[in-house]
């Protein structure tokens, strides 16, 4: 059996119908785990659930407010009662957003930190709740980001929340270490997913003078933050719990064309 | 297609003869299992034989080069061998050291240079001559084990935990430097392994058996020391394209040692 193999596996991703949550989802039954993907808006949840199980894997889209501890129990129970147990929690969902920080009000500050953090802290909770029960041990990987290792321009609330995930990664992870459970952090760098694209933020692989742009000088696809949440919850990573892996490129290298081939020119 | 294959690859080892349970013998055997194409290099030709002989009786395409990575002629030399035997390079592991336990008051000014030497700038020069080769082919992982005595410090380890440290920062830089040139270059620092023969502290191997069994009795896994083997699943995992969109970074793969170094 791969040391990256996930058959057998129950996960709940939530915000798994779009962006790196969905490609998580994806690669876990790519790997062959059944998927619970669990976010707000119910169509994309269903048409990634539809994804998962076209993949041979069983899946299941439950619309809920992670925000709301109620929502977060109830998606935990029908988990269990509907897939028989879980073994992965991905605590993916959140998004950035404020106002110019002058303007910010503490309901904004709140807000973020509800989206961000408190959420995670309630799915893991209670997925380490069920996961103690089982007996089986488990791996809970919390979605967090660059931003919460250095810094988000603008947006100061969405990477407090980020940065209080890390540390309640830890918490977490030595809580339950005897327990079986790993609890690990990703932290994402700038990655091209669809809404990004969309916001035209993502530049061309190819430069002016017509050669391509090296994919390490190029932002991540959600893909590659998704195989990084593969190992985290295969049996590889056995014996990592508490740590952040951060995943990005040195995409900032490419910020000048002119700049960058001076630079190789000098190197060689 | 699974992005954690890597069936047909060729990977270069340092440190790649040691002891029975020493993590390059068992980073070498998970890459072999994995389809890798495997150059064990080291300065004992003898333990090098020894790892070569298993290996090959497994079915695994394996070479070994006798190579003090503290040399740079050495080093360029190991990796035109692996191209005219193997025909490519993807993969290097930098997992050669060398671990002293002295008193940072008794230490030699040559232990002190002899521990940088192997610990840092081999890990340099083998970097170097690999990633030479891997500019012309356009892709390439590197691969170093540092370990968490370069994070946290160690008792009466200077210059090893320096050097580990070193290496960090290293991987750091190298990633910066390559990323052009395609080539992934991170990092695993590894906690406290427990092995037989792991007889770094000087302690009686009959006392670290008996000091083994007591951690396994009272401590759930994830706080016991780890194995050789969690190390090699994560150099399986760097190797990869799995970890295609990480450069530059090091996983401590520690279990839950890190609480004690931090509380």
């Amino acid at each position: 059996m791969s040391r990256f193999d996930l058959n057998g596996k129950v996960a709940i991703v939530t915000g798994g119908g779009s962006g790196i949550g969905k490609a998580i989802s994806l690669a876990y039954a790519n790997a062959g785990a059944d998927v619970v993907v669990a976010a707000r808006g119910a169509e994309r949840l269903e048409a990634a659930a539809d994804e998962i199980r076209g993949l041979g894997r069983r899946a299941l889209a439950v619309s809920t407010d992670v925000t709301e501890p109620d929502q977060v129990d109830a998606l935990i129970e029908r988990t269990t009662r509907e897939m028989g147990k879980v073994d992965i929690m991905v605590a993916n969902s959140g998004g950035g957003g404020s106002p110019k920080l002058e303007d910010i009000t503490l309901e904004d500050w709140e807000n973020q930190m509800r989206l961000n953090l408190s959420s995670a802290f309630l799915c893991d909770v209670s997925a380490g709740k069920a996961m103690i029960a089982q007996g089986t041990g488990g791996r809970i990987i919390n979605i967090s980001s660059t931003a919460g290792i250095n810094l988000n321009p603008g947006l100061p609330a969405y990477a407090a929340a980020k940065a209080g995930m890390i540390s309640c990664t830890k918490s977490l992870a030595l809580s339950w270490a005897g327990e079986g459970i790993n609890v690990n952090c990703v932290a994402p760098g700038f990655t091209a997913t669809e809404g990004i694209r969309k916001a035209g933020y993502v530049p061309s692989d190819t430069r002016k003078d017509g050669t391509k742009v090296p994919p390490l000088l190029m932002p991540n696809e959600p893909e590659h933050v998704a195989n990084v949440a593969v190992f985290l919850a295969a049996p590889a990573s056995s014996h990592v719990t508490g740590e952040v892996m951060v995943v990005r490129t040195m995409f900032h290298m490419e910020r000048s064309d002119d700049v960058l081939r001076d630079r190789a020119v000098l190197t060689q | 297609m699974n992005v954690f294959e890597l069936k047909d690859r060729v990977a270069i080892v340092t440190g790649g003869g040691g002891t029975e349970h020493g993590t390059g013998r068992i980073i070498a055997m998970a890459l072999a299992d994995a389809g890798v194409s495997v150059v064990l290099a080291g300065r004992l030709d003898s333990h090098l034989a020894s790892v070569a002989k298993e290996l090959n009786a497994q079915g695994a395409h394996t070479l070994s080069v006798p190579c003090d990575v503290t040399d740079p002629a050495q080093c360029a030399d190991l990796v035109a061998k692996t191209v005219a035997e193997l025909g490519r390079l993807d993969i290097l592991v930098n997992n050669a050291a060398t671990a002293l336990m002295v008193d940072p008051l008794k230490l030699t000014g040559q232990q002190w240079r002899d521990s940088i030497d192997v610990n840092l700038n081999g890990v340099f020069f083998s970097a170097q001559a690999a990633a030479r080769h891997m500019v012309e082919q356009g892709h390439g992982h590197i691969v170093n084990i540092a370990s968490s005595s370069g994070i946290k410090g160690d008792e009466h380890m200077a210059p090893y935990a320096a050097a580990k440290a070193a290496v960090i920062n290293l991987t750091r830089t190298l990633a910066i430097s390559w990323a052009i040139h395609n080539i992934n270059v991170n990092c695993i620092a590894p906690g406290s392994i427990a092995v037989p023969d792991h007889d770094l502290t000087g302690i009686p191997q009959d006392e670290l058996l008996r000091q083994r069994a007591f951690l396994d009795q009272n401590n759930p896994p994830i706080q016991q020391p780890g194995s050789p083997d969690d190390i090699a699943d994560a150099v399986l995992f760097f190797a990869s394209d799995g970890a295609a969109g990480m450069t530059g970074e090091t996983l401590p793969v520690r279990g839950a040692e890190w609480a004690s170094a931090y509380s």
